[in-house]
């Protein structure tokens, strides 16, 4: 390439208006042995750019399945634990009686209490009755 | 898509989102950390939705991103500065320019940059993007794209004409 269309090249390319192409032909350029005085500043860029393109990651990379599964599966785990913990919870609320139904429970003992009264009440008044009718029996 | 077709896609720019992490996070094993943390999170996101346009741009994007909440994190504050050498298999015209110090230069030039003309600098000169690529990498329109890379390359002529110069005169 000649250096006037280097020149312009280069005037183009401070300017932010090279193309893809025309950038990658002064790459060509500037990785020369030989190239004029005028351009020697700008060198050391073009070739410091591709010495940055060299540049790769070393580390071997886990799999994303691999890992991404032992996060879900991580996930998974911790609901499934937090939805054990709510049905506990629920399940013992269900078993604790409210209020109400201790309410009623006593009231249902009490009654049944007053009932066993009433209905020993009731064998004594018999008795009494069966001791009473007796002697007038026994007198005649 | 299966994990094959996945790793296919994703193999051919895990070096760029690297390069990209480094320039962000400096530290290699930060940037190590951030392409596997996009690489899952773009297996999680492509799941999700199936097809993906333009993936590798959407993982620029997401490297970027990723990087940016590093560095506002807390624990961006104890990032390590390792730097490592990048020129393990340079030509001889490299090492010409290596005994000059001029490859130091330039890259001391180009971290003095504005972060923003840094990463801009890096898609176009470096990873070869066009300026719309770049634009939706950046989250910027394409013309402030063009008007930030040539503030940064003058700015970068500027001094390596002054370096030039310093050198022939006290040479």
């Amino acid at each position: 390439m000649e250096s006037k269309q280097v020149k312009i090249l280069l005037d183009k390319f401070f300017e932010g208006k090279t193309t893809l192409e025309e950038e990658r032909l002064l790459e060509i350029y500037f990785h020369q042995d030989e190239i004029a005085d005028a351009f020697v500043p700008f060198q050391s860029y073009f070739v410091h750019t591709r010495s940055v393109q060299s540049v790769s990651i070393d580390k071997q990379l886990s799999l994303p399945d691999k890992s991404f599964l032992s996060v879900m599966g991580k996930r998974i785990a911790s609901i499934a634990a937090i939805g054990l913990a709510v049905f506990s919870l629920t399940v013992f609320d269900f078993n604790k009686p409210t209020e109400e139904e201790l309410a009623f429970a006593a009231f249902k003992e009490n009654m049944f209490l007053v009932s066993n009264q009433l209905n020993r009440a009731e064998q004594d008044i018999t008795y009494i009755n069966y001791l009473y009718n007796t002697p007038n029996q026994s007198k005649k | 898509m299966t994990d094959a077709d996945f790793i296919c896609l994703i193999r051919p720019i895990e070096d760029k989102l690297y390069r990209l992490s480094r320039r962000y996070l400096i530290s290699n094993e930060e940037a190590q950390d951030a392409v596997q943390e996009v690489m899952l999170k773009m297996y999680a996101h492509i799941q999700k939705v199936k097809i993906l346009h333009n993936f590798e741009g959407y993982a620029m994007r997401m490297a970027r991103n990723y990087c940016l909440d590093r560095l506002k994190s807390k624990q961006a504050a104890t990032l390590r500065l390792v730097h490592r050498t990048e020129t393990s298999d340079q030509n001889n015209l490299d090492r010409k320019l290596d005994n000059n110090d001029s490859l130091e230069w330039v890259k001391k030039l180009t971290h003095n940059l504005p972060q923003q003309q840094q990463m801009i600098l890096q898609l176009r000169d470096v990873e070869a993007y066009e300026f719309e690529e770049i634009a939706k990498i950046m989250d910027m329109n394409p013309g402030a794209v063009r008007v930030a890379l040539s503030r940064a390359r003058k700015t970068l002529r500027k001094k390596l004409i002054e370096i030039h110069n310093y050198g022939i005169q006290t040479g």
